[in-house]
């Protein structure tokens, strides 16, 4: 071709123009968006904010367009967001937050602030400080932006991707007839939750939990904590937002993009897991069913001897003891929220129980409970070990093992170790009575309500009183809180708390049953109430909605109490008696409600008087005492 | 004002003063991502004005004066006559530097019209078209009275360029609405990108061109390789490039197809790039030892090998999928200094250090300062564009992968901000020392020692054209 002037010319301006009419002018006469409920015209202030807003090249770091990748940002925007912007300032580089929906996020005095001194409120901003312009130029700005992103229009700022707005769970709930008929297996396997379950254990649990309440052995890792099912949002949140957060995973967390390794089906599964399981455990079929084919008549493969049983221990108290309790009574610390809960393996109706009964409980769960199928985690033989200690420890169904109260096997590094100067006596006692007391007994006698079916029962430590903790005992104290004791159900509390805590308790043990801890030094004395507990009293706490049940009180008092109070409250209690602290001396008939319920939230500092908050709740301590007040005069 | 070559030499001269001022703006600017507070309560350093007066300063004032200026000068060499008006191209040089000045000065206070590249407000924008149609009314009357009657390749850009950005720059600035410079709703961006990517196409990219296609064959003194590569290379930048602009917005509620013609369009802009890197590749053949000889040569074939890399880089950054991540992250403004400082500059820088000593018959003031230029340049920019690079794809990622908010990531990506920051400081002292020399060159007049190049039959068989 002969590239003359005329050519280049008019054949340039006739391949631009027709570039031009296609990508310019025919999208600018045929895209006419609708507008939406987001675009409001300006006021005059907001449109005079607005100019001052990109005058100052505002943005050149803010966008003002949501693209559907974005996470939690708001709605994504449409073409007719913008029918009243002139000049349209969408923004190219996004160093500064989108603003969008910025709009009545803040106060519009907020706004002005923090355009003056972004990194006051920010401190991460690279933003600049805008004092220099006169504070109506910064009120006009604040005044444009309180308005960006109508909040009545919006519907929520997270809100799944279009992908996952409308999906609907493709599992069927499950159709529980009213009918007796026992057909558990037939109609959970059905329903897929069998499958559910089974991914559930095998890869969510450690974060979650066989509860369900984000409290799993790894979640407690985790600055985040995992999700609990059981509160919302999640506890009300829609199967599609739940397959939403299960494919792509949780921004900012480790919550992993499970569309990666788990097909649509078997995301779909877990969700129908979680909702009937934890978030809306309103469905049962009451039959257990039994067991397939495949578990019938099978008999323990694992010999039964120290080792075994001291190993299906360890897994006993790393994973099964959060609900079935470390007595095996079903008083976990998470057994409350499971529905059903878990049972009492003390009650003696285990007798018609085969091994294989355990095994498949364990193996596969147990259909319409939170129960998890530890054949996702754990190889035969472990589940046969802690078959083996249930029935020797717990149900007592199989012969125990003899002898019973040495150490198990454990690194000669723990007899070394002595009790640190960092112990401390308070912490201790609270850490004996969330987890040794229910066994052990509040006076330490070995008489706690959990423990008496036990066999051996629990240690008395009274019997301790008057002897030396030396230097070798720290160590073998510390060794059999630990490792637990042989052939007993001493739980390995080296698999649950913290080596500090340990010692705690062991500081408890030695200031408490050795040398004994007086409680009688504290004498009554109304005006030493700590100040946030001394205007506190039963009729302003009824009148917040709340009732108190004295009975409930005295039965309380009956479990934490009466020990070392008596029932009558004379003191010298029953469980005193041979104890190195002595008893209490009678309460005095003269107490005010708000003393007694600040003793009990709070015990009496230096002495074996617990601290029952955390343990008792507020109605249970207005239980108690009232039920006192009750018993011996004395009043507001 | 009627000396001969004086308009192309004023422009050139005033676009290096203008770039001191550019770089040293941007310096300013890396500096405040990563001290924001460094000059605070100074209203026209703030990073939303400054920007702005950066972007503007280098493109129109630095690259646009200067690119200018090289055409006055290689046009009259290709067309065999001297220049149709000296006094309309001086004209020309006073025009847009004040224009550019009062546009410049007005950001900087606050008035603009804040689309990206459209900043300048009305009355500037009536000034910048009156130079462009002076300077196209004063080339097209070159061309018209040539005594060399086949137009090289040169001209073929230069021509087309000349027309296609008035027109460009009236859509763009929506020049029929005087008062914000914009249409009203969502398809203001379609006007404002088809704009502000072909500033780039169909202005640096086509104005620039044309002067590798010059400079190389006469430092060489090899003729161009292939005629019809420079047929492809033309009309194909021509029919793809025009439509590229809305891969800028690919996420923004504009029509789906248009955005998958401009994905298309952009991918389309492999083909002339081919084409030019290989008849300037084919050209070169036998002749990199002129590489390291020829000063003007180093920085063309720089400019040159900068635009293959930052065309490669923004078809390969139109596809939808890498635009996920990049978008909206400083992976973009990377992309932009690739190719206007590192094509664009390089190659002006390598021009005005071939015309300016030509123009005053003397040689450069100092070849070791060119060199020491030269490496404090590569070196400096490649620490400059990584640091934007990394700053990209680290808050590209953590956005999408990760989900995190925008703030979260800013103290990840620091580091890389301060080593674009870093980059840019040997960058501005590069650019000093091509300033000093450059009017040291002017200054001294030092004779030309050098064997003269000027052999008639290899001139002409260089370009085709008499000189």
């Amino acid at each position: 071709m002969k590239m003359t002037f005329k050519v280049i010319l008019i054949g340039g301006l006739i391949v631009f123009f027709a570039v031009v009419i296609v990508a310019v002018f025919t999208p600018a006469l045929v895209w006419k968006p609708q507008q939406t409920t987001i675009a409001i015209p300006y006021s005059d202030n907001r449109e005079a904010g607005r100019e001052i807003f990109y005058s100052n090249g505002c943005n050149y770091c803010h966008t003002q367009y949501v693209r559907e990748e974005d996470t939690a940002m708001g709605a994504v925007s449409l073409g007719g967001n913008y029918v009243f912007d002139d000049p349209l300032i969408l923004g190219s580089e996004r160093t500064g937050p989108d603003l969008s929906y910025v709009g009545a996020k803040r106060s519009h005095s907020w706004e002005v602030d923090h355009l003056k001194d972004p990194r006051k409120y920010s401190p991460l901003s690279i933003m600049p400080s805008f004092d220099f312009l006169p504070d109506e130029d910064l009120n006009l700005i604040a005044d444009y932006l309180f308005g960006l992103g109508d909040r009545v229009a919006l519907e929520r700022m997270i809100s799944p991707p279009d992908v996952y707005k409308n999906l609907t769970n493709p599992i069927s709930d499950p159709m529980v007839s009213s009918d007796s008929q026992a057909n558990g297996w037939d109609l959970w396997n059905a329903t897929q939750l069998q499958a559910g379950k089974e991914l559930y254990t095998d890869k969510c649990l450690t974060c979650h939990g066989c509860s369900g309440n984000g409290l799993g052995s790894y979640g407690g890792t985790l600055a985040v904590t995992p999700a609990n099912f059981k509160q919302e949002p999640f506890r009300s949140m829609p199967d599609n937002e739940y397959f939403w957060h299960i494919s792509e995973g949780i921004p900012g967390t480790i919550m992993p993009t499970w569309k990666v390794s788990l097909s649509e089906n078997e995301r779909w599964q877990v969700v129908q897991y979680i909702q009937t399981i934890f978030a809306k455990p309103n469905m049962h079929d009451p039959s257990e069913g039994d067991p397939s084919g495949s578990y019938a008549g099978l008999t323990n493969a694992v010999p039964l001897n120290d080792q075994t049983l001291q190993e299906g221990k360890e897994i006993f108290i790393r994973e099964c003891m959060v609900c079935h309790g470390d007595a095996g009574r079903g008083h976990g610390p998470y057994h409350q929220i499971i529905q059903p809960g878990p049972p009492d393996f003390g009650d003696g109706g285990y007798g018609d129980y085969t091994d294989a009964d355990y095994f498949w409980r364990i193996s596969e769960g147990v259909p319409w409970s939170a129960m998890p199928a530890w054949k996702m985690e754990y190889n035969e033989e472990d589940r046969w070990k802690i078959v083996h200690y249930i029935r020797t420890i717990f149900t007592q169904t199989e012969d125990p093992l003899e002898p019973k109260g040495s150490a198990p096997e454990h690194p000669a590094i723990y007899d070394e170790q002595r009790i640190p100067e960092s112990a401390s006596f308070e912490r201790g006692r609270k850490v004996f009575l969330e987890n040794c007391v229910h066994c052990h007994g509040l006076t330490g006698n070995g008489q706690g309500w959990d423990g008496q079916y036990l066999n051996p029962t629990p240690a008395n430590f009274q019997g301790m009183a008057g002897k030396q903790m030396t230097p070798k005992a720290q160590g073998e104290h510390l060794v059999k809180v630990s490792f637990g004791i042989q052939n007993t159900a001493m739980p390995t509390w080296g698999q649950w708390m913290p080596q500090e805590e340990r010692w705690d308790a062991i500081k408890y043990l030695m200031a408490v049953f050795m040398q004994g801890k007086p409680v009688t030094t504290s004498v009554y004395n109304n005006g030493e109430i700590a100040n946030n507990y001394a205007l506190l009293s039963s009729d302003v706490y009824i009148s917040e909605g709340h009732s108190i049940n004295p009975d409930h009180g005295g039965e309380l008092y009956t479990q934490y109490c009466a020990d070392c109070h008596a029932e009558d409250g004379q003191g010298n209690g029953p469980g005193t008696k041979d104890s190195a602290s002595k008893g209490p001396a009678a309460f005095p008939n003269n107490m005010s409600e708000a003393y007694i319920y600040w003793r009990i939230m709070e015990g009496v500092p230096d002495s074996m008087m617990y601290a029952f908050q955390g343990t008792l709740t507020d109605n249970d301590a207005w239980d108690i005492t009232i039920n006192l007040i009750n018993k011996l005069g004395g009043g507001k | 004002m009627n000396k001969e070559n004086s308009a192309s030499r004023n422009f050139i001269l005033t676009a290096v003063l203008w770039l001191l001022i550019g770089v040293l703006m941007g310096l300013t600017l890396a500096l405040l991502f990563v001290f924001p507070d460094m000059f605070r309560g100074v209203p026209w350093l703030v990073f939303g004005r400054l920007r702005q007066a950066h972007v503007n300063t280098v493109m129109f004032a630095w690259l646009s004066g200067g690119m200018m200026g090289l055409w006055l000068y290689i046009v009259p060499r290709l067309t065999g006559r001297k220049l149709w008006s000296e006094f309309l191209g001086n004209i020309c040089v006073i025009l847009w530097n004040i224009a550019l000045l009062v546009g410049i000065v007005g950001i900087l206070n606050a008035y603009t019209q804040s689309r990206e590249y459209a900043e300048m407000i009305w009355v500037i924008d009536i000034a910048v078209m009156v130079v462009l149609i002076l300077n196209l009314i004063n080339i097209y009357m070159t061309i018209a009275n040539r005594t060399e009657p086949k137009l090289y390749v040169s001209l073929w850009y230069i021509t087309g360029t000349l027309v296609w950005m008035p027109l460009l720059y009236f859509l763009g600035n929506v020049m029929w609405n005087p008062p914000t410079g914009a249409l009203t709703g969502i398809n203001d961006a379609i006007f404002n990108w088809f704009y502000g990517h072909n500033v780039l196409g169909l202005w640096f990219t086509t104005g620039l061109l044309p002067v590798i296609y010059y400079i190389v064959p006469k430092e060489t003194r090899t003729p161009l390789y292939s005629h019809f590569l420079s047929m492809v290379a033309f009309w194909g930048i021509i029919l793809f490039y025009t439509g590229v602009g809305a891969h800028h917005l690919e996420w923004a509620p504009i029509p789906y197809w248009l955005k998958t013609i401009a994905v298309a369009e952009s991918i389309g802009m492999i083909l002339p790039v081919i084409a030019f890197m290989m008849n300037i590749f084919l050209t070169m053949r036998g002749n990199w030892n002129r590489f390291m000889t020829s000063i003007p040569l180093r920085y063309i074939i720089t400019g040159w090998a900068a635009y293959i890399l930052v065309s490669y880089q923004g078809s390969h950054q139109a596809l939808r999928s890498i635009n996920l991540i990049t978008h909206f992250t400083q992976y973009v403004p990377g992309h932009a200094h690739l190719a206007l400082l590192f094509f664009a500059a390089s190659t002006i820088i390598g021009a005005a250090y071939y015309i300016i000593p030509r123009i005053y018959k003397c040689r450069i003031y100092s070849r070791t300062l060119a060199n020491v230029q030269y490496s404090l340049y590569v070196i400096g920019f490649t620490a400059f564009f990584g640091g934007f690079l990394l700053t990209g794809l680290v808050q590209g990622s953590n956005w999408l992968h990760q989900g995190l908010p925008v703030w979260s990531v800013l103290p990840g990506i620091r580091p890389y901000m301060a080593l674009r920051a870093s980059g840019g400081i040997l960058l501005v002292i590069s650019f000093g020392l091509f300033a000093y020399n450059i009017f040291a060159t002017v200054i001294s007049q030092k004779e030309d020692i050098q064997p003269s190049f000027h052999v008639k039959h290899v001139e002409s068989r260089a370009t085709g054209t008499a000189d």
